[in-house]
């Protein structure tokens, strides 16, 4: 037992002394000389070092004796070849310090759990429907959840946004009262918001700041409660300030919490008032024994009552971190680990190769040690515990450049972004706790087996023979282990090259796509929650500022994010199809210089008086079957029916412009979002128009040529058209000799010999 | 004839049921009591006491020897003399169906 005071090996031995010394005696008396006798008895025992060794190891933690044996040896070989040593583990700190800042960010959104009480029980409200999804509710509604005692524990809601401040803009929390006492995150100074806060319209002008706010407003001055900060014009008072591990309850950390009863007076739009907007996201804790299940079914009618349809589901969306943990998200962040896992692999391969030379070099000394008795297994441990070494020390390096890494990286990232934009965005403390230091042991020690196991399985099969005799041994089989790891790795390295090339080369086409529109110059103004009639004046007021060219109105940032669709059909296409649509004011197309293809513009006096008319895209009139109609001559003769539907020009599709020969199916209802003042209808005259993406200006010479041929054959008059009616052949080689009949390259469209003909082989 | 493995540690037990005994004396016990037929093999033995030492089946001490030799001296414990008991009915059951097994002696 192990309190028990341990047997010493001496004491063994002179068990044995006098053992062999009573067996003399014995054997003494039975009449033998005491020579005899003396190895008679030892004979008898037989090998005493045996018997010992026997002892010793039974009675010890021999794995661990060795083990610190194998370190120091270890140690001090490292220290004897530290040119060895620093390119071993500087190669390896790269890799499990690359890998180490992934999983780091990666814990920061999605492992690490919010710093509040319990948060593996937060579930965050939501309906889902098979073709929509929402997630923010009326005050009014969230008070409702709040009253189904039966369903939840706690129910908080909040809603976020930036208000501008004489430091810039601040992601502001409006939070319900009970936020804090429900959450049970803890303060830094002063107190948390309290139900008394948010308990009467108006609100009680206070506010908490979050470590990231009290870092940006006050710059941790401790002083900073009974302070008071200018939020839009209007002062709060900071009663107190949150420790550092929490900042909101998702993975944009908030600079200030308000009372949800100071959103009217801050925000100049009264969430918990009487005009309530859909603002409120809301999270809850069920109540003990109810599961998400029971949430979910309890909740759907009131969620469908909310949506108004009758396909919709509740949801309680597990929310214990910023991302919570799923297969999707693993599934899209898989490509990224295994780019960085595979530079990993590289390392390792790379200090396994150097490992393998050196244990070459060492064969000697291997080949005297098992000649002398070492077993085998035992060298390889001795080889590996270097090995381990090597990954340790790495592994600490590792952390040192992961640190230092994230921050620098964080700060590269803010310094590369334009400064309207860092203002804005807000990134989640990348720390190095608990969970990332386990990861890189864990990812060390794996790596250790990756590197050192080969060469030292290797290393120890060796002919003693030869080996002893100054003849390497086992030279193919090594060669043929080192080719394999360089070739891994040339393998390994030629598809992260490959990867980031292709990916810096998407950035710079992405970043040199024609969008079709230009937007130089153009400064956009959102305006939310707001009614049409004040943006007019709005728009108005604008247009007689002589500092501003001109003003376009419109429903949606052109190009930003998703476009609401209507099912359009048209006499060319079977079916229905969804098409985005946006509606502008008759600046747009000329202030984003996106040219009219065919047709014209619309007209200042369709917008006043509520024309119906429309201008399509190239994109939307191929979708919708209307191509062919395009390079028809007269503008007009192509479209009978009364046009509707504006569509925008889309990045990825090319040409071919369209006549719009399509109605929406919806009704007017359709057209609820209409929040600029320039669409509309009444009968009018169908004027058609089509716009076409700017393009690059071409020679007058080369331009009218082009286009006549492209017009002869029906072709668009773009170069890069993919409409092409011709069937695509592949590209003859010969298109280019001076014997070829072939005047164009049929799979490209380009002339032959033009920069963008794909024939321009060494045979032409 | 050598020890079977496994009965060495058994043979030990019995031979500490009349009282303390150093190692040597153990061995020497044993192959007189088996008439000389079985070989204890010393450089075993020691290591099967301290086997048995750890596993909490005998205690032992130094003293002296009757001639005057300092020795360790192995007592049968409590839960050693439990052991034997379990192990001679053990070695009993598996000998006579070995012997069973094998038939009367000269078939």
């Amino acid at each position: 037992m192990w309190w028990k005071k341990r047997r010493s090996d001496e004491d063994f031995s002179s068990e044995i002394d006098a053992h062999l010394a009573l067996e003399a005696e014995r054997l003494v008396d039975d009449g033998m000389s005491p020579d005899e006798a003396r190895d008679a008895a030892r004979r008898a025992f037989g090998n005493t070092a045996k018997a010992q060794e026997r002892f010793h190891e039974a009675n010890h933690w021999i794995w661990l004796e060795q083990f610190t044996q194998d370190l120091r040896y270890a140690a001090r070989g490292l220290w004897h070849s530290r040119v060895f040593a620093a390119t071993t583990v500087l190669t390896l700190a790269v890799g499990l310090g690359l890998v180490t800042v992934v999983f780091a960010i990666f814990n920061a959104y999605v492992l690490r759990p919010f710093a509040v009480r319990d948060p593996y029980s937060l579930h965050r409200i939501v309906w889902t429907a098979p073709d929509a999804y929402g997630g923010s509710f009326r005050w009014q509604e969230y008070e409702e959840l709040r009253g189904r005692r039966d369903l939840f524990g706690d129910v908080i809601a909040e809603s976020t946004r930036y208000v501008s401040s004489p430091n810039g803009p601040l992601l502001t929390a409006f939070v319900s009262g009970n936020y804090f006492e429900a959450l049970g995150a803890r303060v830094l100074l002063g107190r948390p918001l309290a139900g008394f806060d948010a308990g009467v319209s108006g609100g009680n002008p206070v506010a908490v700041l979050s470590d990231e706010g009290w870092a940006r407003l006050f710059d941790r001055d401790p002083s900073v409660l009974g302070r008071s900060i200018d939020l839009n014009g209007e002062r709060l008072v900071v009663v107190g300030v949150m420790r550092p591990e929490f900042s909101g309850l998702d993975d944009m950390p908030r600079d200030l919490w308000v009372p949800v009863t100071m959103s009217g007076a801050v925000a100049r739009q009264d969430l918990s008032g009487a005009n309530q907007s859909r603002e409120m996201v809301v999270v809850a804790r069920p109540a003990a024994g109810v599961t998400p299940a029971q949430v979910q079914g309890a909740l759907t009618p009131m969620m469908a009552r909310i949506a108004e349809r009758a396909d919709v589901r509740a949801e309680a969306q597990p929310q214990p971190t910023p991302n919570p943990l799923s297969f999707g998200l693993v599934a899209t962040l898989s490509p990224v680990f295994a780019a960085f896992v595979l530079v990993l692999v590289a390392a390792c391969a790379n200090v396994s190769n150097v490992m393998l030379a050196r244990a070459n070099a060492r064969h000697r000394e291997i080949a005297m040690r098992l000649s002398l008795g070492a077993s085998r297994g035992r060298l390889i441990r001795q080889l590996l515990t270097e090995g381990l070494l090597v990954a340790l020390l790495s592994g600490v390096a590792a952390l040192a450049l992961a640190s230092a890494t994230l921050q620098a990286g964080t700060a590269i990232f803010f310094a590369t972004l334009p400064p309207t934009i860092s203002a804005l965005v807000r990134v989640v403390p990348l720390d190095l706790d608990g969970r990332v230091f386990l990861f890189a042991l864990i990812v060390a020690s794996g790596a250790t087996l990756l590197f050192a196991l080969a060469p030292a399985v290797r290393a120890t099969r060796l002919s003693l023979t030869h080996a002893l005799r100054g003849q390497p041994s086992a030279t193919t089989r090594a060669a043929t282990l080192r080719n394999g790891l360089v070739a891994s790795q040339v393998a390994v390295s030629l598809v992260l090259l490959v990867g980031a090339v292709t990916l810096a080369r998407n950035g710079v086409q992405v970043g040199a796509t024609e969008l079709g529109l230009n937007t130089a110059g153009i400064i956009s103004v959102n305006q939310r929650g707001q009614e049409g009639s004040f943006i007019r004046g709005a728009a108005e007021a604008l247009a007689g500022d002589p500092r501003i060219a001109s003003v376009a109105v419109t429903s949606r940032n052109p190009l930003f994010g998703e476009f609401p669709k209507l099912p359009v059909t048209s006499s060319m296409t079977a079916g229905v199809v969804a098409t985005s649509y946006m509606f502008v004011s008759p600046e747009y197309f000329p202030m984003l210089r996106i040219p009219i293809v065919r047709g014209r513009e619309f007209r200042p006096e369709e917008a006043r008086s509520e024309a119906r008319v429309g201008i399509i895209s190239a994109a939307g009139a191929n979708a919708l079957g209307l191509a062919p109609i395009l390079w028809v001559r007269s503008s007009g003769s192509g479209s009978t029916g009364p046009p509707s539907g504006t569509a925008r020009s889309r990045v990825s599709t090319d040409w071919p412009l369209a006549t719009p020969r399509s109605r929406p199916t919806s009704s007017s209802s359709a057209w609820p979002e209409m929040s600029s003042a320039d669409w509309s209808s009444k009968d009018g005259t169908p004027p058609i128009c089509t716009c076409r993406r700017a393009r690059r200006e071409r020679t007058p010479a080369r331009s009218s040529r082009a286009s006549g041929r492209s017009r002869r054959r029906g072709w668009p008059r773009s170069r890069r058209c993919s409409a092409r009616p011709t069937p695509i052949r592949s590209c003859s080689r010969s298109c280019r000799s001076t014997r070829c009949a072939r005047r164009r390259c049929t799979r490209c469209g380009p002339r032959r010999g033009s920069a963008r003909c794909w024939a321009r082989s060494p045979w032409c | 004839m050598a020890l079977l493995q496994g009965t060495l540690d058994l043979l030990i037990l019995r031979t500490l049921l009349f009282g303390p005994q150093h190692g040597q004396g153990i061995a020497r016990t044993i192959e007189q009591q088996a008439e000389d037929a079985l070989l204890v093999d010393h450089g075993s033995l020691y290591p099967a006491l301290q086997r048995l030492e750890a596993r909490g089946w005998i205690g032992a001490e130094w003293g002296t020897s009757e001639n005057n030799r300092k020795a360790r001296f192995y007592t049968l414990t409590k839960a050693g003399r439990k052991q034997l008991t379990a192990q001679t009915q053990q070695w009993r059951r598996l000998a006579a169906a070995i012997g069973r097994v094998l038939g009367p002696e000269g078939a």
